[in-house]
């Protein structure tokens, strides 16, 4: 039989979890078993051994049984997917794993096309090789090396596409 | 009385612009999840308080390297706005802010200031850490203050992030950058002039979100009586680089404020008999008031304003700020929809109170509108 919690792998082992406080027993296979261990664990009982990353990942409560076959449930929070399509919400970022066609649903609504990005880590980064850029395009214009110039001018422009380049904003005089 | 119209420094996000009515208040939201933990929602009460220490102190590194303090505020979100429980709230410009809709979320989260309120911070409400700025400053300027603190705060503990879809939250509308734009706008001029819709419908189909908003007290009544000029635009659609959104954002508000500017010098311009008609009637709803709506008293209280700028009304500088405080006081208050139903029986105290507030500040107005012929 397959894994009751992840429905990809078989399932190797029973685990015994409290769920709304009767004990339970489900099929996992060994990766479900480990990752669920933990959060259920710590649900139910404070080992003195429990350090921040436990509790961070505790869950406030049982792992709903799965009530069909189909119905995946996140290994990392529980979540399963009927209650992800009902709230609009995920419980943990496995759950971008697990439900990635979701996401992909969810993200599609809001966005056409594009891809989605960040700027790494923060703006500073981003100044700062834009400054070094800036300086070896100057350095390239004055020896002369128009093609490496160019190159680096082209780079300048994806990282800062309002710098200097574009037209200053009108005031209202 | 006196109370309500105390001076604060803050309150001049209001009286800065010079088309003070237009557009009000921007704000900027970034939302951040702890790496390696379940989202709030589905958290334990111990595993909350555990991600809410360690999201706490990760901002307070962050804030520190831009030389700012974090001070945690005790209470929910209701005893903090709520005046009479002399709300920490009440002088920062965090009213109104387009916080998580659904009850139970912000019921469970815990604040902060940052910076002597530069920006607010939200714990455990949709996401472990939520930082909020709103003044009128230009977008660019305000992302990039909290963006730095929370590249700091990563430093101390980093966010849950994924290659392919960026930053991670419970709330797929924030993922990706995690950021969350809005502003306020008072469209008196493109409403009376009828170009409403259309300037709505472009706004639609450039991704952002128009919601009418009212600021009711809690139980307050709902906006039957508005004129449903005042709408908060909210960005939607989170493609590109928080630069590009940024950017966008910016060059919308700043295009929207044109447009409602424009109407309003072409209203002026062809002495529109419905633009005093619209005054008059504003100010009589004021001075005259018994029982006064949250929405009500705003919109007229507003139109006091777009009145004066446009030279319709004159206000003497004491009154102006009289005027900018109540539209400020009367912001105080959450951003519901359009369709909250409605509970007449709720604030019926409030509703004349707020009346007895109006009456003296729009009653010296009367003898300026045109007598008729
Ligand atoms: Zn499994
Ligand atoms: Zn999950």
């Amino acid at each position: 039989m397959q894994c009751e919690i992840c429905h990809l792998h078989p399932a190797t082992r029973a685990v015994t979890r409290k769920i709304a406080g009767e004990p339970r027993e489900l099929y996992v296979c060994d990766a479900c078993a480990r990752t669920a261990a933990s959060p259920v664990a710590a649900a139910d009982g404070a080992g003195p051994g429990r350090d921040v990353s436990d509790l961070l990942f505790s869950i406030g409560f049982p792992v709903p049984a799965s009530k069909k076959a189909k119905d995946r449930i996140c290994p990392g929070c529980g979540l399963s997917r009927g209650e992800l399509r009902e709230k609009r919400r995920f419980g943990c970022p496995r759950c971008y794993e697990t439900f990635e066609t979701d996401v992909r649903t969810f993200l599609s609504e809001q966005i056409p096309a594009a891809p989605r990005s960040r700027e790494t880590p923060a703006e500073a980064l981003r100044e700062r090789e834009v400054a070094k850029l800036k300086a070896s395009l100057a350095k390239a214009v004055k020896e002369d090396r128009y093609e490496d110039a160019s190159t680096i001018a082209d780079r300048l422009r994806a990282l800062d596409p309002d710098g200097g380049a574009s037209a200053p904003e009108r005031g209202d005089g | 009385m006196a109370r309500l119209f105390s001076r604060s420094g803050r309150g001049d996000w209001l009286r800065d612009l010079p088309f003070s009515t237009v557009a009000f208040r921007r704000c900027v939201a970034i939302h951040r999840n702890l790496d390696g933990a379940v989202f709030p929602e589905r958290q334990s009460p111990e595993g909350r308080e555990t991600a809410r220490g360690v999201a706490l102190r990760a901002l307070r590194a962050g804030a520190a390297e831009r030389r700012m303090k974090v001070e945690e505020l005790p209470g929910t979100w209701e005893e903090l706005r709520r005046p009479e429980a002399g709300g920490v709230l009440r002088d920062n410009p965090f009213e109104g802010l387009p916080m998580p809709r659904d009850p139970e979320a912000l019921a469970r989260a815990s604040f902060a200031t940052v910076g002597k309120g530069a920006a607010l911070a939200v714990f455990n409400a949709e996401d472990h850490l939520s930082l909020y700025a709103a003044s009128n400053a230009p977008y660019a300027a305000q992302w990039r203050e909290l963006d730095a603190v929370l590249a700091g705060a990563s430093h101390e503990a980093p966010f849950a992030h994924d290659t392919a879809w960026g930053y991670l939250s419970a709330n797929p509308d924030h993922a990706g950058t995690g950021l969350a734009l809005s502003f306020d706008v008072c469209l008196f001029g493109l409403c009376l002039s009828r170009t409403l819709d259309p300037a709505l419908r472009a706004l639609d189909r450039l991704g952002f979100e128009t919601v009418p908003t009212f600021g009711p007290f809690a139980g307050d009544e709902s906006s039957i009586d508005a004129p449903g000029c005042r709408y908060l635009v909210q960005s939607i659609r989170n493609a590109g680089t928080e630069r590009d959104i940024v950017g966008r954002m910016d060059a919308t508000a700043r295009e929207l404020s044109r447009q409602e500017q424009n109407a309003r010098f072409k209203l002026l311009d062809a002495a529109s008999p419905e633009l005093s008609d619209f005054v008059a009637r504003s100010v009589s709803a004021g001075a005259f008031a018994r029982q006064t709506g949250q929405a009500e008293a705003l919109d007229v209280a507003l139109a006091v304003l777009f009145a004066a700028d446009l030279r319709l009304l004159r206000l003497g500088a004491r009154q102006r700020a009289a005027f900018a405080d109540l539209v400020r006081v009367l912001s105080y208050a959450e951003t519901v929809s359009a369709d909250k139903p409605a509970d007449p029986a709720a604030g019926a105290d409030d509703r004349a109170r707020r009346a007895a507030l109006l009456r003296p500040l729009f009653a010296p107005l009367l003898p300026q509108l045109d007598p008729l012929p």
